[in-house]
């Protein structure tokens, strides 16, 4: 399959925008008919297609990223790839190439381009803007100007019509079913660094002081465990007890803590898991919050900062099998997209 | 002169010692010869004396803190029957030996994984209860206990309550508290609206009771540490029984713990996080305390286990 068929396939009509705000550069990929294009304060334009960087951050996490220092550490996943549904590669012309079968659509490889030149399609994948060569101006300037656009680029909302957000929301939902162990925490951990999080993944063990998610946000240390079937019981078990290890083996305060589960589906209200997290709460104090994967792909896409600690208070408060609509309105909300509906669990559908 | 001269029975080859061949009988009193008791001078066989309380059958309401809710049965699988003059075990018992334990005369043994009851001649159903109930107490305080066949016994039970399944042996652990004055009442058989195995009830002090049975874990694991804590949460947050943060909650399993186990670093780290006492103990220990109690040697304050001031 040519790089030139994915430019090919229809583009939804919104379009991410990135603007430099007090900065000399503005980036912007605006909608002009034919393509987007980059633009910098020097009314300089280039397409925004694929620059083929060198480091390839919509494929892979950098160095940094990777060996961010948490204040409470563990084994980490060594593993460097951004997309945990394996549908991304750099093909031999050094830019990427997207499987669309393979893509869930998570907006990861999206919001990490530099220059925008990655967007959904109508049906709920990413796809490269890419031509077969680099234009000879962008390819001149590619390192620099990616430099240039990293450095501008600020993150606003998506701008999703009623149409495209419950197709983005459904296909990622459906694929999330299919990913293994292993992936599913990378994923969850590359979530939570698309949501400005430093995060750590883990190996799910249950003789050392293991814990699969850890990440740091607006000074609070997350340690999450992560559920792919409904035992929401067992998931409260193992981060109850990952706190007092926390706390009593590596001397963090129980203030600092934040206790996550992280969720694939929401058992019903009523089940025997939600009723210990309340008495948790009013017992020991501890407060857990119930946050479905989904929540972390709809602050994604709202792409908004500080999304992510919204997310958790919203989960932290509300309970049961309605919570994915409410998350998805406060997040929504947070990210200054009004909401006039929410779709059962699976999707909300921002006004226009 | 004592009143046991008063029913000493005949002594002859006709009417031999009833311990069978190989059999254990841990709290047998210093015996004069095989199953003979002696007493003051007196001598008496070791067999069943029908106590009119049958202890071997059954706690008061005393021995269970006036707690109706305990359940008086000391055999698991209420296996002890009264038959004519003397007690006797149904096809039921599993060997696990508490009858053995409670019987302050020596006169149940176990022998090829059961309990047996020793009956004695004629001359038996002519004592009256109430001088065999003052006679019990007079053995019983005479401290004369043999202890040299503990490990025997210990070692019966334990091969008995490996292939124990869930129930029978929550009922198992559940009694063998009672026995060392922790009353507790298993929860009924597929009632999982409370998840904690047993409860020790008291007034104040109620402790929640993870139990693993053999069949499900060797020993008391991470997992039964983190349910224990759970247990204690719930019956402090739904006000099942009384109780307060000070009490322990237990986790019981059957071995004791290998030298290498984290569990106590575990429950150490919830004690300092969540001032949450969970203690672990094994079955073993447990039948280890009890014979130091049935053998006069040594008693668990319960007071001290209620507020987790014990560990093994």
């Amino acid at each position: 399959m040519s790089i030139g068929s994915f430019i090919a396939a229809p583009r939804p009509t919104g379009r991410r925008f990135r603007q430099a705000l007090g900065s000399p550069v503005t980036i912007g990929q605006t909608s002009t008919e034919d393509q987007s294009l980059i633009t910098f304060a020097d009314d300089a334009t280039y397409a925004a297609e694929c620059l083929r960087c060198p480091d390839a951050p919509c494929t892979f996490f950098s160095q940094a990223e990777q060996e961010a220092e948490l204040a409470l550490d563990m084994t980490r996943d060594s593993r460097r790839e951004v997309c945990a549904f394996d549908a991304i590669s750099i093909s031999a012309d050094g830019a990427p190439v997207i499987s669309e079968e393979r893509c869930a659509g998570c907006g990861l490889c999206i919001e990490r381009c530099p220059v925008g030149a990655i967007a959904w399609q109508s049906e709920g994948y990413a796809a490269v803007q890419s031509t077969d060569a680099v234009s000879e101006a962008a390819a001149e300037e590619s390192a620099h100007l990616a430099d240039r656009a990293r450095g501008a680029a600020i993150r606003t909302p998506l701008e999703l019509t009623d149409q495209e957000w419950p197709i983005l929301r459904a296909r990622f939902d459906e694929y999330i079913q299919a990913l293994n162990g292993p992936n599913l925490r990378m994923l969850v951990r590359n979530l939570l660094r698309g949501l400005g999080a430093r995060a750590h993944s883990g190996v799910r063990g249950d003789t050392s002081d293991r814990t699969e998610i850890i990440y740091e946000s607006a000074g609070q240390i997350g340690l999450g465990e992560i559920e792919a079937r409904v035992d929401l019981l067992e998931a409260v078990r193992r981060v109850m007890t990952a706190v007092a290890i926390a706390h009593s083996r590596r001397g963090v305060e129980r203030e600092r803590l934040e206790a996550v589960v992280f969720m694939l589906r929401l058992p019903n209200r009523r089940t025997d898991g939600y009723g210990l997290v309340r008495d948790l709460a009013q017992v020991l104090g501890l407060e857990i919050a119930v946050v479905p994967i989904a929540a972390l792909h709809v602050g994604l896409l709202a792409a908004m900062p500080d999304v992510l600690d919204d997310i958790v208070a919203a989960c932290r408060e509300t309970h049961g099998d309605a919570l994915l609509g409410d998350v998805a309105r406060a997040v929504a909300e947070a990210a200054g997209v009004p909401v006039t509906a929410t779709v059962g669990s699976r999707a909300f559908v921002p006004a226009k | 002169m004592t009143r046991g001269l008063a029913f000493i029975p005949p002594s002859s080859p006709l009417d031999p010692p009833l311990a069978p061949e190989g059999g254990t009988a841990l709290l047998q009193p210093r015996l004069h010869e095989a199953g003979v008791y002696q007493l003051d001078g007196g001598e008496l066989d070791a067999a069943c004396l029908r106590c009119p309380d049958t202890p071997c059958a059954r706690y008061t309401l005393e021995e269970r803190l006036g707690d109706d809710t305990v359940p008086d049965r000391v055999c698991p699988v209420d296996a002890l029957k009264p038959l004519g003059s003397s007690m006797t075990v149904t096809d039921d018992c599993i060997g696990c030996g508490l009858c053995v334990l409670r019987c302050e005369f020596g006169a149940i043994e176990l022998a090829a994984g059961r309990a047996e009851v020793l009956v004695a001649g004629p001359p038996y159903a002519e004592v009256s209860h109430d001088d065999a109930a003052i006679q019990r107490r007079a053995i019983a305080q005479s401290g004369s206990r043999n202890e040299s066949e503990a490990g025997d016994f210990l070692r019966l039970v334990s091969n008995a309550l490996v292939v124990l399944g869930h129930h029978p042996f929550y009922e198992f652990v559940s009694s063998l508290l009672t026995y060392l004055h922790i009353p507790t009442r298993a929860s009924r058989a597929g009632d999982t609206s409370l998840r904690m195995d047993a409860v020790a009830p008291h007034p104040l002090h109620s402790i929640p009771i993870e139990i693993k049975s053999p069949t499900e874990v060797a020993a008391a694991d991470l997992k039964s540490v983190r349910q224990a804590l759970e247990n204690h949460v719930i019956m402090r947050a739904r006000e099942t029984d009384p109780t307060t943060p000070e009490t322990a909650t237990f986790a019981i399993g059957f071995q004791r713990l290998p030298a290498r186990t984290d569990v106590h670093e575990l429950a150490a780290d919830i004690e300092r996080t969540y001032g949450v006492r969970v203690r672990v103990f094994s079955t073993l220990w447990l039948l280890d305390r009890a014979a130091e109690a049935a053998t006069g040697r040594a008693v668990l304050d319960v007071d001290d286990m209620r507020l987790g001031r014990i560990m093994e």
